[in-house]
Order: C-alpha cells, then structure tokens, then sequence
C-alpha cells in the first residue's frame, strides 16, 4: 500500500509517515504550537490541490484548506489512525459543504501562475479555452463524481488510495470516475472531438 | 442523492449554455450519473476507460475509440497534469499558523479506547444493566 499524500513505495515508508505524524502531534499535544507547522508543510499542497479541483476557486480553496487545519489543531487529540487520511476527510467534507450551500457556480481558475508549456499564443489560447469548458463541465457534475474524477484525474491518486482516503470500495470508485469521464465527454465532445 | 446547487444553480447564466445541455437534461444526467450500479462490460468506452486506468496502450484505445475521442482525453490530461503542479501560496501557510488559536488542543480518551483498556468496565456495566432490568420487572409484577 503506497501513502495517501506522500509517495512512498512500501508498507515499511507509510509505517514511518505515520509515525513520524504520530511524533509531531505528540509535541503539539505537549504544547508545540510551532510544531503543527510540520504537519501544514507535509500536507498542505495535495490538499489545497483537493480543494481547487473541487471548487474551482484558489480563494475557496485558501480558505477552506486555512479552516480545515484550524479544524484539525482544535480537535488533533482525538485522530485515532492515519493524520493524513484524517486531515484529508476534513478537507473534503468542506468542499463538499460547500458546494452544497454555494448558489452559484464559483468557476476561476484566472489566478493561474504556472509556466506555459505551450509554445505558440495560439496553443495557449486553445489550452486557457478547454480549461475554462473542463470547469465549467466538472461543475455540473455531482459532487461525488466531480471528487473522484478530481482525485483521480488532478490529484493522479491510485484507486486504492482513493478506497482508503474515502472509505469505499476501489469497484465504487471506478464507477464513479467512469460516469464522471462519460457525463463530462458528453459535455465536452460536441466541441472537441 | 439529491443534485447540489453548485450543480444547477448559475450554470445557465454562466456560460454553460455554449456546452450542451439544458436544465432538463441535467436532471436526467444528474439522475444517471448517481447510481452506482455495475457497469456492463464492453459497454461505454471500455477501451477508452482502460487506457486513461493505464490499463491499454494509446494506439489500442486509438483503434478501439477513434482519434478524436482519445486525442480529447490526452488534452484533458494535458491540463489535469498542469493543476497537478499547482502548490499551496506560502503567505497560506502563514495565515493558518497566525489564526491557530492559543489554546494546546487537549488529548480526547474516547469512551470506545477505555473500555477496551478496561474490559472489566464492561462487566460492570452489564451487570448494572442486567440489575435495573430485573428491578424494573419486580416492580412491575
């Protein structure tokens, strides 16, 4: 079994994940409110990226992942297992919240900074095209779907870490991300394909 | 399940119309796409389903599906690879550490965890239960 968030190879690596988790919480529990920064530092990105996929918004996601681990400090005495799965379940049932009280559809991804990798200003153009028809077709999925495509997908999760991450099935999770791909072909295929 | 708002809400307003679809075929969609139930093999772009699993060659989906339909999929991945590099703003890691609150979080024993530390609890428990229980019949008669 390979780690949820931190790539590792063996049983023997997530073993020494955990426990390395365990040692920190242990510290912040005995009073280190610096050490939790340890935890932000591990954690923090692949969860951020959780949120983006999910609400489409780098704002959103700041803030939910900020009130997420806010979240987990207040209540880290009682994580019984895996910190990472944990925190993780925290962070998806925000975004779940979320898009269930939100009344319209948050789609920005204008805040994008990261380097082109396309040569030509009409390459890029295409690319800022299809970006903005996959969001908008993510969000008219449900939000169960839209989580499994986005952690499979964005996050390039291994079913089986969605399994442990969700706490399902990896056969319910293939569904899954097979009618989101279906629902969002439909959507996008008139135009791209 | 229930549709979420994000779903429905805004979605006509907001560009979606140029995709297709109308309120009418999201709620059949929205229908279809809740209920996890098997999927039938060899139906659906299975072949399709299989290389993006990494599962299949490209050039085996390519026959199976057709160009247009993998070289969709291949963009699509194209653009969830680049948000894959996205990494959380520093000045984010600083506003979570300045907003914890002052307080150490204090360790929970779970009611669960003492009783399995102490299955002798347990016994006691059952007794008392078993007790009020045969009082409780007493009284009644």
């Amino acid at each position: 079994m390979s780690a949820v968030v931190i790539p590792a190879t063996g049983a023997g690596e997530v073993e020494s994940t955990e426990q390395m988790d365990q040692e920190v919480i242990s510290r912040v529990l005995a009073g280190s409110k610096d050490a939790f920064g340890v935890l932000i530092s591990r954690y923090s990105d692949p969860l951020y990226r959780h949120a983006l996929g999910m609400t489409g918004s780098p704002d959103v996601a700041e803030d939910i992942l900020q009130a997420s681990f806010i979240k987990a400090y207040q209540h880290l005495g009682e994580v019984r297992g895996r910190f990472d799965a944990w925190v993780f379940r925290i962070v998806a049932n925000s975004c779940k919240d979320w898009l269930k009280n939100i009344r319209r559809t948050h789609v920005s991804y204008d805040e994008d900074d990261q380097p082109s990798v396309y040569s030509t200003p009409e390459e890029e153009m295409d690319r800022n095209e299809l970006r903005t028809d996959l969001q908008y077709a993510l969000a008219r999925l449900a939000p169960s779907l839209r989580e499994a495509f986005v952690m499979k997908h964005v996050e390039g999760r291994s079913y089986e870490e969605m399994a442990i991450l969700l706490e399902t099935t990896v056969g319910a999770l293939k569904m899954r991300v097979h009618r989101a791909r279906e629902a969002l072909q439909q959507l996008l295929e008139e135009k791209y394909a | 399940m229930r549709r979420d708002d994000a779903s429905v809400a805004g979605d006509e307003g907001e560009g979606v119309g140029r995709l297709r679809g109308g309120k009418k075929n999201d709620e059949r969609e929205s229908r279809l796409m809740d209920r996890e139930v098997p999927l039938v093999a060899g139906v659906g772009h299975a072949a399709l389903h299989d290389w993006l699993d990494g599962e299949l060659d490209q050039s085996r989906a390519r026959d199976a599906e057709g160009a247009s339909q993998v070289d969709l999929w291949a963009r699509i991945n194209a653009e969830s690879e680049m948000l894959r590099r996205r990494t959380t703003p520093m000045y984010v890691h600083k506003a979570i550490m300045s907003a914890l609150p002052d307080e150490t979080p204090s360790p929970v024993a779970q009611w669960t965890t003492a009783l399995r530390e102490n299955p002798g609890t347990i016994a006691v428990i059952a007794g008392v239960i078993l007790a009020v229980g045969a009082l409780a019949l007493v009284m009644m008669r």
